[in-house]
């Protein structure tokens, strides 16, 4: 390789990374200046935190749907031993529907 | 010691060594790098000062366990080793390729950990504007 393409090319290298480093100090800063956390470890205990939180509202709203699901059941029992047809008679859930 | 805060000073140690390197190299710059930039001797130095200031900030920034120090210093760090790999394999020299390699194969393992980095700096600012920034 000719001295002067690769002296080029390290110079470029070299200028590349020093402006790199330039703008990404700057950019961070600014994103921590507007007050976005500035530890790292924030960032996984965050993401703990979150599948906590979506992990409790799952197991609340799973027994939201079983005890509703069992409020219908006994519904359809009722109307059942009162000689009614329960409307509808064979009720399909969305998901299954849509497959 | 928790198993992050080794894996954090693991980091701090790998920088500092980096840091030191590019010291050393103002004092003793390294052979290729300076042959690859002859006659502009000027940038062999700008190499050591590169590795110092990327260095300092990674191994600063992983210490205070703020990602700020690696998003920007991983950046020169990237180049000068980019550098030194370049400038292993200019020699042409069969028993360079194994080092131009290795230093390499530093670049972009260097670069996988800024995309880590920045992951982070976007989930920070896109918290804080779903939570806090309104």
């Amino acid at each position: 390789m000719d001295g002067r393409v690769l002296t080029t090319i390290i110079g470029l290298l070299l200028g590349g990374g020093g402006v790199a480093f330039l703008t990404t100090f700057i950019r961070g800063w600014s994103t921590i200046r507007s007050g976005a956390y500035a530890r790292e470890r924030e960032a996984s205990d965050r993401l703990g935190r979150q599948l906590e939180e979506l992990e409790d509202q799952l197991a609340v709203r799973t027994r939201d749907r079983d005890y509703w699901r069992n409020v219908a059941m006994r519904y359809s029992g009722q109307l059942v031993r009162a000689a009614i047809e329960p409307i509808p008679a064979e009720p399909v859930a969305p998901s299954e529907r849509a497959s | 010691m928790t198993s992050r805060a080794a894996r954090r000073w693991t980091r701090v140690v790998g920088y500092t060594l980096m840091a030191a390197a590019g010291v050393a190299a103002m004092a003793w710059p390294a052979p290729s790098v300076r042959a690859a930039t002859n006659p502009v001797t000027t940038l062999a130095y700008v190499w050591a000062a590169l590795l110092v200031v990327g260095g300092m900030s990674s191994a600063i920034g992983a210490a205070a366990d703020r990602w700020l120090g690696e998003y920007a210093g991983l950046w020169p760090l990237i180049a000068t080793f980019a550098v030194y790999a370049i400038a292993g394999a200019a020699t042409g020299r069969a028993t360079t390729v194994a080092g131009s390699c290795a230093l390499g194969s530093i670049a972009f393992l260097l670069l996988a950990r800024w995309r880590d980095i920045a992951q982070i700096r976007r989930e920070a600012a896109r918290y804080h504007a779903e939570h806090e920034g309104r």
